[in-house]
């Protein structure tokens, strides 16, 4: 009966995220960043590494950004170059 | 014979990143082909939008349905193509807007904030309705998946620039 009840009570602080879990998920985070991945873990506070995610994870979004307006430039550019060059082909046959 | 080899292994027990290439390069090309030859700035935005999208939908789906970011985010782009299309000729932009500020105006506070969850919600797609410890993960899947779609793109980029 005992142990049922601090069973119970146990998965309330459960739902409530254990604090040991949290620490393991933020060092695996912080292994992700370039920024903080080769400092000590426990000189890193969980909310300075959760700052650094949102800042690289924001990054990561302005290079997708950028890379996809280059990209979208290169294929367009590239249609056009074709474009030109099978004309000067047709001109060449016509002539 | 070797070439043939390789195309045997299907598509799905390939990494993510074949995966992404693969999809990326097939939406790429897919747009091209129903490129317009229009050189206004309106199709120039358009045309970043649609390679922007072509980009995060094929990552989605490289990823796989197993995780929440992806579902999510296939899930706001496909919604958004939907209104794209349903309203060409009502005022899209204004749904979108208000749908977008309507979200934001209820964030879920569960006291969690303490760490500063609230800002990854807002950049991991599907973030708003995960709880903290699936947070953490699906952001470190997340990461790491951004992280191979900008190194493809770049890869892109030199190939197409080359």
């Amino acid at each position: 009966m005992s142990s049922r009840r601090s069973r119970s009570r146990h998965s309330s602080t459960v739902s409530r995220v254990n604090e040991d879990q949290i620490n393991e998920l933020v060092s695996n985070l912080q292994q992700l960043l370039p920024e903080l991945r080769n400092r000590c873990s426990d000189k890193v506070s969980a909310a300075r590494v959760l700052q650094e995610t949102c800042n690289y994870i924001r990054n990561l979004h302005r290079e997708v950004d950028d890379l996809s307006e280059r990209l979208s430039e290169l294929l367009a550019n590239q249609d056009t170059t074709q474009a030109a060059l099978i004309r000067s082909l047709l001109m060449q046959q016509q002539s | 014979m070797f070439s043939g080899k390789i195309r045997k292994i299907p598509l799905s027990r390939r990494s993510i990143r074949t995966r992404f290439a693969y999809k990326f390069s097939k939406a790429l090309k897919e747009l091209n082909q129903k490129r317009t030859f229009s050189s206004s700035l309106e199709a120039y935005n358009r045309r970043c939008y649609m390679v922007k999208m072509a980009s995060y939908a094929s990552l989605a789906s490289a990823a796989g349905s197993r995780r929440t970011w992806s579902r999510a985010l296939l899930w706001k782009i496909r919604r958004n193509k939907g209104l794209m299309r349903t309203n060409k000729s009502a005022a899209p932009r204004r749904r979108i807007s208000s749908l977008i500020s309507k979200k934001e105006e209820n964030p879920n506070n569960n006291g969690e904030d303490l760490l500063g969850l609230e800002g990854l919600r807002k950049l991991v797609p599907g973030g708003e309705v995960m709880d903290a410890l699936s947070l953490f993960d699906e952001t470190a899947d997340y990461i790491k998946c951004l992280t191979i779609q900008v190194q493809i793109m770049r890869k892109f980029v030199h190939f197409y620039s080359g």
